[in-house]
């Protein structure tokens, strides 16, 4: 995936000012910077949601989100949550993303009745239970236990093996385990060390 | 148990206070042509339901609103769907429809009798009572769907009806059925005030004024608790299947 000098503003405050990047289509990329750096503002342009004010993303398939919040539909529950995205032909890999984030038993609940991090599990499973060729995750372990944060790293890592993973982080050792390709993103001045496929993020 | 029993006593001492005030009032007025005792109007509702036309007037003054409840539902959810999806819509729409909600009632069924059949004035009016309310609050409901989930269907590529399905109909659905209990008993007593101007053949409307011009006037207040009984009935039955439809399913 290409990303070609996407500048992008709200109201006069340019968020993304001539940002260039190439992300693997077949691997794990973290991208990480401080608050208000335009991490989330550059996975909306890479999903589609808002269009550069200038530039070009050469983006390839589907994309399939984890949003920064859990964006749950709170009159299903979460095993429809997660049915909903899967596909009518897809029934039963809601169950078994649930299962494999430990919510096998919370499945039939609503998320009014969940904690923030089965929430966020949840969320988890639905991003994944999506078809996609490029998954982009941000901030998955928000509200997760380290023990949790692990399972979910490695569940992460191997749904989505083969395709375009993009994981926007404040804790990048939580994936330092798969040899992620690192951007830092500060303000649209990406950093020329960090876009090295090194793992170094 | 016990709580349900608590429930009907006080009914039943709200209604025993009301039903002596009434009486103490008729007999303080003690002039049956102004004010009939509870008595008579309970003997005369006695004899009401004996009678094949009572049933008759009961069940068509039912259909008529029902139909103009039905129609105004259906008009007043399309109305607000045109205005959510098209704002220039919206803008037309929406000084009529304030007009309609400001207007009184009775100006309506003057119209409507000059415009239309009489047998269906009472259908048009409760219609017109209906429209605005449903158009109001289905069009906040609309607004007020979280553009969070709204992007969440984006991304997962729902369609149209599922989109509909999973975001709209749970969001506007409070707003739905505010609008309906709302608009339930605005429609009753309008349709029967019209059915009272118009009088179309077997209706309570016109059995109230019949009573009216042969100065019955227990049979005035007979009819009138029968409007009363039917429009908490209506209300009940419309409740009970708004808490069944309100309940959580995807």
């Amino acid at each position: 995936m290409k990303i070609d000098s996407v500048t992008k503003s709200y109201g006069g405050n340019k968020v993304l000012s001539d940002f260039s990047a190439e992300i693997p289509d077949n691997g794990v990329t973290v991208i990480t910077g401080r608050s208000g750096a335009g991490k989330t503002t550059l996975t909306r342009l890479i999903a589609g949601l808002e269009k550069p004010d200038s530039g070009s993303i050469d983006r390839r398939g589907r994309v399939s989100v984890l949003f920064q919040e859990d964006r749950l539909f709170p009159q299903l529950t979460a095993r429809q949550n997660v049915a909903a995205v899967a596909g009518v032909d897809n029934a039963g890999k809601a169950d078994r993303l649930l299962k494999e984030v430990g919510l096998a038993d919370a499945a039939d609940k609503f998320p009014s009745e969940l904690s923030g991090g089965m929430r966020r599990r949840v969320a988890i499973a639905r991003a994944l239970a999506f078809e996609a060729e490029t998954y982009i995750f941000d901030e998955p372990m928000k509200g997760l236990d380290p023990e949790l944060k692990k399972t979910a790293a490695r569940l992460i890592f191997s749904e989505t093996s083969g395709k375009c993973l993009i994981v926007v982080t404040h804790e990048p050792e939580d994936f330092e385990f798969c040899n992620p390709v690192g951007i830092h993103v500060d303000g649209g001045e990406q950093d020329p060390a960090a876009s090295e496929p090194d793992g170094e993020v | 148990m016990k709580r349900a029993l608590k429930k009907i006593c006080i009914a039943v001492f709200v209604a025993a206070f009301w039903i002596t005030a009434w009486y103490l009032i008729a007999l303080r007025v003690d002039q049956e042509l102004l004010v009939s005792t509870p008595a008579s109007v309970g003997r005369v509702l006695w004899e009401l339901v004996g009678q094949g036309d009572f049933w008759g007037s009961v069940g068509m003054s039912l259909l008529r609103v029902c139909e103009g409840f039905a129609a105004g539902v259906a008009a007043g959810t399309t109305v607000a769907a045109a205005s959510f999806l098209f704002r220039p819509a919206g803008h037309l729409i929406r000084p009529l429809l304030t007009v309609v909600k400001a207007t009184p009632v009775a100006s309506f069924i003057v119209l409507a009798l000059v415009w239309i059949q009489t047998d269906n004035v009472p259908v048009f009016i409760s219609f017109l009572m209906v429209v605005p309310i449903v158009w109001a609050n289905v069009l906040q409901g609309l607004r007020s769907v979280p553009q969070e989930l709204a992007e969440v269907c984006r991304v997962f590529e729902f369609g149209s009806l599922k989109t509909l399905r999973v975001l709209y109909v749970p969001s506007v659905k409070p707003y739905f059925s505010a609008a309906l209990s709302t608009s339930v008993g605005l429609a009753w007593k309008a349709g029967i005030a019209a059915e009272v101007l118009c009088r179309p053949e077997f209706s309570i409307g016109g059995a109230i004024w019949r009573a009216k011009i042969t100065l019955e006037t227990a049979d005035v207040f007979a009819w009138t608790a029968v409007v009363v009984v039917l429009s908490l009935i209506l209300e009940e039955l419309l409740g009970a299947a708004l808490k069944k439809w309100g309940g959580r399913s995807a």
